[in-house]
């Protein structure tokens, strides 16, 4: 595979990168990671520790890689990606807790890790992980799509299926609660 | 924003802040410091600034894919990695000319463990209460098992 997207137009539709996946087109796979490695890398940052964000990152993409022939197209890319990206969290920290490693990283790896980025920082990162991984599932997801992913509340809405009311009023809810984890 | 406009609900206010915060355009909670919605305030301003959401530079996300067709290069040319049981059940681990008489010798010694253990079911006995879900007619539930264990060696014994 090249790390060069140039034959393919930047414009191409995802269904139409995943075709020509499916047709051979490794190149293909290049451009829909290009597109998407900036959503997926955000999310996997809220969750994960600083030192594993990479590693988790790229298991999403060997696992998008993997099973994309047989992607059908119910939902959309960005859909499956973003579940798939859960499913790898999930599975890291499956992985994590039968080494009976804590679930999050101790506040020792808090120094050292990203440039420019203060230990005290890192500490607070680490305090609302722990906060976010405490929380109900809906309650995570809604903080990732405005947080990580940028999603505007009418986009969640559609995404969620829900009135954009219900998913403000979810929206609140999930900040209260992630402020009495951190309370706590 | 016009009154018409102005958020009222505290959902509506919450989400229209977080909204500006996100912007970069307000740094301090906006409500009254002794509302809730002050204290949600806050929340996702801490949120906000603990978790940095700046892109991947173009150069880092360029170095991660070839990163990873680099790892997938090297997974290619890596065998398969199987499971204990996927292992176990392929024979692999006993040199090809055993395999029969491996699988004959256990089917064997299964068949043996499962006449056992049914031996009771097997002997007549005057009494009313011993043996009576397998009397000697209903040989039939043994010598099913025994296929579907045969059946069960020869799927998990078979070539891919």
């Amino acid at each position: 595979m090249d790390t060069d997207s140039t034959t393919i137009p930047q414009e191409t539709s995802d269904e139409t990168l995943i075709q020509q996946f499916k047709s051979g087109n490794q190149e293909a796979f290049n451009l829909l990671y290009q597109r998407y490695i900036n959503n997926v890398y955000k999310r996997v940052r809220y969750v994960v520790p600083e030192s594993e964000v990479e590693d988790v990152t790229q298991e999403v993409f060997i696992a998008a890689l993997k099973s994309l022939h047989s992607f059908r197209g119910d939902a959309q890319f960005g859909t499956w990606l973003r579940t798939l990206t859960n499913h790898k969290v999930a599975e890291f920290y499956r992985k994590r807790s039968r080494k009976q490693e804590p679930r999050i990283a101790p506040l020792e790896d808090a120094f050292g890790y990203l440039e420019g980025s203060t230990s005290r920082m890192m500490e607070e990162r680490i305090y609302i992980q722990k906060a976010l991984s405490q929380l109900p599932e809906n309650y995570q997801e809604v903080i990732l799509l405005r947080f990580a992913e940028a999603l505007q509340f009418n986009e969640i809405a559609e995404l969620t299926h829900q009135n954009i009311e219900a998913t403000k009023s979810l929206f609140r809810r999930a900040i209260a609660a992630l402020r009495n984890q951190l309370d706590q | 924003m016009t009154n018409h406009n102005r958020p009222t609900s505290p959902d509506e206010k919450l989400s229209a802040f977080t909204d500006q915060a996100l912007k970069g355009e307000i740094q301090q909670p906006a409500s009254a410091s002794t509302d809730e919605l002050h204290s949600l305030e806050e929340t996702v301003l801490r949120l906000h600034k603990s978790m940095p959401n700046s892109a991947l530079e173009e150069s880092t996300k360029k170095e991660m894919l070839a990163r990873l067709n680099a790892r997938i290069r090297k997974e290619q040319h890596q065998p398969q990695k199987k499971t204990f049981w996927a292992r176990l059940f392929s024979l692999e681990w006993i040199q090809s000319q055993y395999r029969p008489q491996l699988i004959l010798a256990a089917g064997v010694l299964t068949a043996l463990i499962i006449a056992l253990a049914f031996f009771p079911a097997s002997v007549s006995d005057s009494s009313t209460t011993v043996g009576t879900a397998l009397k000697p007619g209903n040989h039939t539930f043994i010598i099913l098992g025994l296929i579907i264990l045969f059946c069960a060696l020869a799927w998990f014994t078979r070539k891919k």
